[in-house]
């Protein structure tokens, strides 16, 4: 397929993955603020920090910077911010547009839809008690928008290609969310004590959409341990680390044929390694590395794979 | 109801013959729609609203600050033409752009048209778009304009005239294709009286004409879509086509000339391409051969298509035969070239470039149409009646400086035809573009746009300037209103 096209395919489909990653993240941020406003507000400040780091906003301190509220604000609908929930809808729109006569007719007109009730949404201003719904429609567009491309797209070069690129970008981002969080609660003590440490380590399951899966396989029992496992080493689990990985290296495997030839044979050994690697990982020695450090040694594999893909196949 | 205060005001109506008295064919839609409620009616066009924007059929206008995309408006009563009127209009058309072909085809070799005085050769050799770098080149099947949008206008008299013809980059055919999608699904109780031609098969049609221009040899064509992007104005149309035909959608970017052949870049490597129909005019298509600044196109196209290793429809240099200096000699072209009369005529128009015909056109500013020869969509234009003393002196100081760069006609009083305004309908002028494809047969749709001057009063009927389009209905042989063919 052209090039171009295929670009276009990878990035709708991590802008789709990004909006949802920045809309969820967001959504625990401020339960988290009402969940500790009696019991510890700054905690929850700490981690509103922390999310703001992991969707790539830079750390500035509230008290020389914007308030916390305006950079709220900034992440869900500021136009020109290339962060916000608003900028990632509007970029999938613009690529989907690109490739209207590959992807099948419901996918464009859903992301279409998405992109003008979000517009409208944000026209009429958005206040704090809106939030949580407004962050919640914003998740439902991207889960409809997989749904609906799983549903009425071949399983073609277009479709791996998205595949890729949403897979990618939710490894890249399962990565820098554990590691900064991680980092934060470790802070507080080795393991949760209190009813504080408790809210802290379930929001980090929040923020991978894995708590009810979690508690599934360990009920109440919130460790450390067995917290990173489930998160980065966790097969099954859609979320993980490790799922992500195996899903866009499989991609890449389809897009790349039995024996790619040069530029295009990097992508799938970088991805294979890195997949062979968390298949055969164990918890002990993602501690003994550092969470952080062993999961920014990933996203960095992670980078370079998406570098790899970019010469392979859409630069010429 | 919906009909209320109606009136005529001595246009030619399309649906009605005398205030309160409808066409024979357009009785039954006459009675449907005196049946329905305004706010049915109203009801529906918000979902046709709907529907167009969520189906992304937008159009991009320029000169407007209420943000890029605009939905083109769609008016959901349908233009209908009975089957013999049809028929004629298809005969001429078919002869028109036939006439075009050979005029082309004589005009870039040996210039007999010219020779013969029947053309003055000085508006050749100073049009704009004639290209000398096609002089002695050889279209693949000796096929210049592969599709063609002629426009086309009824006065007072209800005689359909030819106002002028697009063989460039025609646009506007998506918009037609999509009406009848839209009427269907909002008003599906309307088709009920009337057995309509379709038009859905013109995504196979210009695919066929394509892919008869590849080279010769080539058992199974690759044909592609070239647009400037998504920022062009008739984007979603190239995006539609694409879709509908099934081929790529590219950039100039993902085209690459190699040994005079052309290539697309595809991920697995670079990809031969047989024929381009290009949305790009001429100027931009490739900074080697026209304009080195053009970010559009792609360098060395046109030694590819010299070689005859690429077909380009419509053939580089067609500006010259829509060239409106041209336009008043088509129907002696039909003369010359076929030895017969034309079926369809030119409106009435006076040249700058003739002497004593621009004394004329000077002499009555106030009631002619003045254009441009050089310009297309509605602007660089003075329609005289409505035009300011100023806005007339200069036009009169840009005619005699410049001559061969206008032409002049009188104001037709275009047809007007019901359309839906603020809660009930009113005349609104129309105007019909059927287009016309030239493969190994000629073909014209059968159907065409109508777009209706939605402000009132208003006789420019173009998208860019807040025109709207309607469903334009052919009637097949035998239907209501239509003796049998």
């Amino acid at each position: 397929m052209l090039s171009r096209a295929a670009e276009a395919m990878y990035w709708m489909a991590r802008y789709v993955e990004r909006a949802e990653q920045t809309a969820r993240l967001v959504d625990v941020a401020l339960g988290l603020r009402t969940d500790l406003s009696d019991l510890e507000p700054e905690a929850a400040e700490t981690h509103l920090q922390g999310t703001f780091r992991i969707l790539g906003q830079s750390l500035i301190p509230p008290a020389d910077g914007l308030p916390a509220a305006e950079r709220v604000r900034g992440l869900i609908c500021d136009e020109w911010s290339p962060d916000s929930i608003y900028a990632c809808v509007a970029r999938a729109r613009e690529n989907a547009r690109s490739v209207r006569e590959i992807i099948s007719s419901e996918m464009w007109e859903h992301v279409n839809r998405w992109y003008w009730s979000l517009r409208e949404a944000g026209k009429e201003g958005l206040r704090e008690e809106r939030a949580a719904e407004f962050l919640a429609s914003v998740r439902n567009g991207a889960f409809l928008f997989g749904g609906i491309t799983d549903g009425t797209m071949t399983r073609g070069e277009g479709w791996h290609f998205a595949k890729a690129g949403q897979f990618l970008e939710r490894a890249e981002q399962a990565c820098r969310t554990v590691a900064v969080k991680i980092a934060l609660l470790l802070e507080r003590g080795p393991r949760p004590a209190g009813a504080v440490d408790t809210i802290l380590w379930m929001s980090l399951l929040r923020s991978c959409s894995a708590l009810e899966a979690y508690r599934k396989v360990y009920v109440t029992r919130v460790e450390p341990a067995l917290v990173v496992d489930f998160l980065v080493l966790e097969a099954e689990f859609p979320r993980s680390v490790r799922h992500a990985v195996a899903v866009t290296a499989d991609a890449v495997r389809r897009i790349g044929g039995e024996a790619p030839e040069g530029d295009r044979a990097l992508p799938g050994r970088l991805l294979g390694r890195l997949s062979a690697r968390l298949e055969y990982a164990e918890v002990p020695e993602i501690f003994h590395a550092g969470v952080g450090p062993y999961l920014e040694r990933i996203e960095r594999d992670l980078r370079e794979a998406s570098a790899a893909i970019q010469n392979a196949y859409f630069l010429h | 109801m919906l009909f209320d205060g109606y009136t005529l005001d001595d246009f030619f109506d399309e649906m009605f013959e005398r205030e309160g008295s409808p066409r024979t064919h357009y009785a039954a839609l006459r009675r449907r729609l005196g049946a329905m409620a305004p706010g049915d009616l109203q009801h529906r066009r918000r979902a046709v609203d709907l529907y167009l924007r969520d189906q992304g059929v937008t159009f991009t206008v320029y000169a407007d600050d209420a943000g890029i995309e605009k939905i083109f408006p769609f008016d959901p009563v349908p233009r209908i033409v009975p089957a013999e009127e049809w028929g004629r209009i298809e005969r001429g058309l078919v002869q028109r752009i036939e006439a075009l072909n050979l005029f082309l085809d004589d005009v870039y070799h040996r210039q007999h048209i010219l020779r013969d005085g029947v053309v003055d050769p000085l508006l050749v050799h100073t049009g704009a778009n004639f290209r000398r770098r096609m002089i002695g080149l050889d279209p693949p099947k000796g096929i210049y304009i592969h599709v063609m949008g002629t426009d086309l206008v009824r006065g007072s008299d209800g005689v359909y005239r030819v106002l002028e013809d697009n063989a460039r980059t025609p646009s506007g055919v998506s918009y037609l294709l999509q009406s009848r999608e839209v009427l269907r699904r909002a008003f599906p109780d309307l088709f009920a009286d009337y057995a309509v031609r379709p038009v859905a098969d013109y995504a196979d049609n210009l695919r066929d004409t394509l892919a008869n221009i590849a080279p010769a040899g080539v058992a199974d064509p690759t044909i592609v879509l070239l647009t400037p992007g998504v920022h062009n104005s008739a984007y979603f149309e190239h995006s539609f086509l694409a879709r509908q035909m099934g081929i790529p959608l590219v950039e100039g970017r993902d085209l690459i000339v190699r040994g005079n052949a052309v290539f697309m870049r595809s991920t697995r490597g670079l990809e031969r391409v047989h024929v381009i129909y290009r949305r790009i005019d001429d100027d931009f298509l490739d900074p080697v051969a026209f304009r080195p600044d053009s970010m559009l196109g792609c360098a060395g196209v046109f030694n590819a298509y010299r070689a005859g290793h690429v077909g380009i429809a419509n053939a580089i240099g067609t500006g010259i035969a829509d060239d409106k200096a041209i336009y008043p000699f088509v129907p002696a072209m039909v003369r010359y070239y076929l030895q017969a009369d034309p079926i369809l005529d030119n409106v009435p128009t006076l040249q700058a470039s003739r002497p004593a015909e621009r004394e004329h056109i000077l002499a009555h500013l106030d009631e002619l149409v003045v254009k441009e020869t050089n310009n297309s969509g509605g602007y660089g234009m003075l329609i005289g009646p409505y035009a300011t003393a100023e806005e007339r002196e200069r036009f009169r100081a840009r005619v005699r400086e410049n001559p061969r760069t206008y032409i002049a006609q009188p104001v037709v009083a275009l047809s007007r035809h019901p359309t839906w305004v603020e809660g009930r309908l009113e005349g609104r002028c129309v105007d019909l573009r059927p287009y016309i494809l030239y493969g190994n047969k000629i073909r014209v749709t059968t159907g065409g746009l109508t777009r209706v001057a939605l402000r009132k009063g208003s006789l420019v009927v173009n998208s860019s300037q807040g025109g709207g389009y309607k469903d334009t209905w052919v009637l097949a042989p035998g239907a209501a209103g239509g003796p049998p063919c």
